[in-house]
């Protein structure tokens, strides 16, 4: 019993592709040592990552969740705390911001979980909410609005750092995320996604794959806020424990591709890239961005791009001939 | 028949949804291999019985028990993985994954490792006749198709009993004879299998070990089809004309 | 004593404000099943129009009611036509994201617009107090008459009027009244747009009392799902009451622990109950 076509392995262009990228990537703040652009680029991973985190839960399991600035913001006071309280290295602050990321999620989850569809999205933004009200108003230990210094992951001024430590970090969620696509665990999530009562019908224990989801997913967008924090040198609530950061890291996995590996990397790049080029004129642009493009996706692409192209790729091979071949 | 040699056992199963008695004391067992057909018009209950025995809903009163051990109480996932797979009345198959894909989250009930789902999948596709249609999007199967899935992803799980809820519901005669045939098949592998239909078919009759006639909730007979079709009872109830003048 | 009758109070005249946003919201739901995740921005549309009118036309922002209410329906009626509508058959997931996305593009809209700057419309009345010690303000009270007033209303129209017995079918079961004759596609534009004209009357009646600033509307959009929860999801007399349950619990709420937490108190009530009693307070009664 052979595996028909489309089930095999990669064909080698895109592996080669993939290192070519690679190696790009590596060397690229050698040649590039403008600050502006591999700044522009560490937010472009730090979304990767968020957005790939995100689409762990949201794109793979199909849960919606909008309450992803609660781990961002765990991730970010950590280090914050940890560092300005206590005098904790930033690098053992990201650590505890990730594991303390595990517990929050499991409270959250097991509170929202137990509600479906709109319920349990309104339920994540609520979570967030009470979060970032109890940061705003403990102001003793989180100095409130006013927000608090971080010590910075690097010293001196060069970005390169950071590129290399949010590439990682990115390389890594994304590892995670395309191993799971060939995982039993990957295949129980998509199962969730596709109806929970069939998929508990075969075996699945549902809660306990939603809370797994979300743990892993958490762990990584924590270590991002972390970074983020280290990276930006200061954070207040209304940064890090915002709807709108929920929206936004959601916004980037649907334009690019829910539930699959490389859609919240195209939507990330594409997206941190075309705001910057419209912050410059006017600032508030790129929000209006993302509001017209998440309707214009769900209208008529709801794939997303990568979705859509996909699609666009496939239609020739709706030819009676069939097209499995023709990919040379 | 005695309790060790059934496999799955209803005791005085009750449900009620609020006043409505959806079940009252139904009683029944099934040995391994065995087929067993649950017939009854519209609302009879059926569904609700097979809810009950996956744990997709909580039994009011009576018990189930399967090898022996009471299950009534477990969540649907934990019976699934104790060997008892189910189809649903209103397909479900997971629609954005393909055929293989579907099959293959069922395998995964009984392994880890992504090449021993894929392989089982296959062989489970093969005899399902699904194989040709393993990389298409089960979206874009027939009824027919997505019945039979559901069969397939169920089968992948490695049950010991497969609850089918109207699996011939909706298709036409020669569906519904490839199902019939795969449902024989089963015997051969030492899967029971309880099937709910609401017509009476000939082949349901033929196929059938036992039937078990479900009207309002309460089982009203019960023996093998020969018997069945015999039983002024349930000719009054329920087989009457249809099972004379129909198909 | 008298501070927590005072308290309790202003909590109930303001809960009447958060009841007409949760009936808008409601509406909405009840008709088409569509939770509309715009909403607070919706409020803070019909906030913006009220105080245009006030700074240009010179109109008392009660008085602008009647130029706010019919704009917010028909902006209602336009985003049911061509942005919900699409979608109503479409995955939840999907119909969320479309609300979403309506509700950033109206904040960061007038944020481009208007910048983010706070604006306050000043009356004669807005510093005006009744009941002696008690110090009720005058202009809370007048918005608490009209949101009860517009309330009642939309009560009425809803079980008297052909329109509103035509909603109430069509929330029920939609394509029964389909097969009755209702044309549900109608029927939609028209809820969403009273759900929007509520929502756009509801911002009107806080300008003399609020201030107002691009972002106004986030808060309110949780605040309607507090409400709309507490009361059960699809009943307005339900909301009725949510709203001010969640006024007056706000209220007690800041008096005896920290005004900061105000917002945190309703979500907390959200959470819980979602989570013990989904139905909402006030059973499953449908609008
Ligand atoms: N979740 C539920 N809540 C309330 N009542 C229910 C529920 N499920 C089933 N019922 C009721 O229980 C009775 C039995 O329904 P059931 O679906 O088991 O019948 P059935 O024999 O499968 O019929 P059908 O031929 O329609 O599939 C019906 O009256 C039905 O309305
Ligand atoms: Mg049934």
């Amino acid at each position: 019993m052979k595996p028909p076509a489309g089930i095999s392995p990669r064909p080698p262009w895109r592996s080669r592709l993939a290192w070519g990228a690679a190696v790009a990537l590596l060397a690229l703040p050698l040649l590039v040592s403008s600050p502006y652009y591999l700044s522009l680029l560490v937010m472009v991973f730090l979304w990767t990552t968020a957005a790939s985190a995100w689409n762990l839960l949201g794109g793979f399991t199909g849960q919606l969740s909008l309450g992803h600035a609660a781990y961002f913001g765990v991730g970010a006071y950590a280090v914050a705390l940890l560092g300005s309280r206590f005098g904790v290295s930033p690098w053992l602050g990201l650590l505890a911001g990730a594991a303390a990321a595990v517990p929050v999620a499991l409270v959250i989850g097991g509170v929202c979980f137990r509600l479906r569809g709109p319920y349990f999205t309104l339920a994540t933004i609520a979570s967030t909410e009470v979060l970032r009200q109890v940061a705003l108003n403990w102001r003793s230990f989180t100095n409130g609005a006013v927000g608090l210094s971080v010590p910075p992951l690097f010293v001196g001024v060069s970005r390169a750092p950071y590129y290399y430590a949010t590439l990682a970090l990115a390389a890594l969620t994304l590892l995670v995320s395309a191993r799971l696509t060939t995982s039993k665990t990957g295949y129980w999530l998509q199962a969730i996604r596709e109806d929970e009562d069939t998929a508990q019908s075969i075996g699945v224990d549902t809660a306990r794959y939603k809370l797994l989801a979300l743990a892993i997913s958490a762990v990584f967008v924590a270590l991002a806020g972390g970074i983020f924090a280290g990276y930006l040198s200061y954070i207040e609530p209304d940064i890090v424990l915002t709807v709108g950061l929920s929206i936004q890291i959601c916004v980037f996995a649907i334009i690019g591709g829910l539930g699959t590996v490389e859609g919240p990397v195209l939507g990330a790049f594409l997206l941190t890239i075309a705001s910057e080029l419209f912050r410059s004129s006017f600032k508030q642009a790129h929000l209006i961005i993302y509001g017209v493009l998440m309707i214009v996706v769900m209208l008529f692409m709801p794939d997303g791009l990568l979705g859509q192209y996909r699609r666009w790729r496939s239609r020739p091979a709706t030819s009676p001939a069939g097209s499995k071949g023709v990919r040379a | 028949m005695s309790a060790a040699e059934s496999l799955l056992e209803l005791v005085t199963l009750t449900k009620n949804f609020g006043g409505l008695v959806a079940v009252k004391d139904v009683s029944l067992s099934v040995r391994a291999g065995e087929i067993v057909s649950i017939i009854g018009p519209n609302g009879a209950g059926k569904t609700t019985i097979f809810n009950l025995i996956s744990a997709f809903h909580r039994p009011s009163a009576g018990d189930i028990r399967f090898l022996g051990r009471s299950i009534a109480g477990l969540s649907p996932h934990r019976v699934a993985l104790m060997g008892i797979g189910r189809t649903f009345q209103i397909v479900k198959p997971f629609p954005n994954l393909t055929v293989l894909q579907n099959v293959m989250a069922g395998a995964f009930a009984r392994t880890d490792d992504i090449r021993a789902a894929r392989e089982k999948a296959f062989s489970v596709l093969e005899m399902t006749g699904l194989a040709e249609r393993a990389a298409q999007p089960a979206r874009g199967l027939t009824l027919g198709g997505r019945k039979r899935l559901e069969i397939a992803r169920c089968l992948a799980t490695d049950p010991k009993v497969i609850l089918l809820d109207e699996v011939v519901a909706g298709l036409n005669p020669r569906e519904a004879e490839e199902t019939i045939n795969l449902i024989m098949r089963l015997r051969g592998l030492g899967v029971s299998a309880v099937a709910g239909v609401e017509h009476v078919m000939r082949v349901v009759m033929a196929i059938s070990d036992r039937i078990v006639v479900l009207n309002h909730g309460q089982k009203i007979a019960e023996g093998p089809p020969a018997e069945i079709a015999r039983d002024p009872q349930v000719i009054e109830a329920y087989l009457g004309e249809e099972y004379h003048h129909g198909r | 004593m008298l501070s927590f009758a005072q308290i309790l109070i202003s909590g109930i005249l303001t809960g009447a404000l958060y009841a007409l946003v949760g009936i808008g919201l409601t509406i909405i739901f009840g008709v088409m099943r569509v939770i509309n995740f715009a909403h607070g921005e919706l409020l803070m549309v019909g906030m913006y129009i009220s105080f245009f009118a006030a700074t240009l036309l010179g109109l008392d922002p009660y008085v602008s009611l009647l130029i706010v209410a019919p704009a917010l329906f028909v902006i209602g009626v336009l985003i049911q036509r061509y942005l919900i509508n699409p979608v109503l058959k479409a995955p939840e997931f999907n119909q969320i994201l479309v609300t979403l996305g309506v509700g950033l593009v109206l904040t960061n809209s007038a944020q481009l617009l208007f910048t983010a700057d706070y604006r306050q419309v000043r009356t004669a009345y807005s510093s005006l107090t009744w009941g002696g010690n008690l110090a009720i303000s005058v202009p809370y009270t007048v918005s608490f008459l009209l949101a009860l007033a517009i309330t009642a209303a939309l009560y009425v129209f809803l079980m008297r009027t052909d329109l509103g017995k035509a909603m109430r079918a069509t929330a029920q079961d939609r394509e029964a009244a389909r097969l009755m004759g209702i044309n549900v596609e109608r029927v939609s534009m028209v809820a969403f747009g009273i759900g929007a004209a509520a929502a756009g009357a509801a911002g009107t009646l806080l300008m003399p009392v609020y201030y107002l600033f691009p972002a106004v509307g986030e808060p309110f959009t949780l605040k309607a799902f507090v409400v709309v929860v507490l009361g059960g999801m699809g009943s307005v007399i339900g909301a009725t009451f949510g709203g001010l349950i969640l006024g007056a619990v706000e209220a007690i709420g800041s008096l005896y622990a920290s005004t900061g937490y105000k917002d945190a108190y309703g979500f907390v009530i959200f959470l819980l109950i979602l989570i013990l009693k989904p139905s909402g307070l006030f059973g499953r009664s449908r609008v």
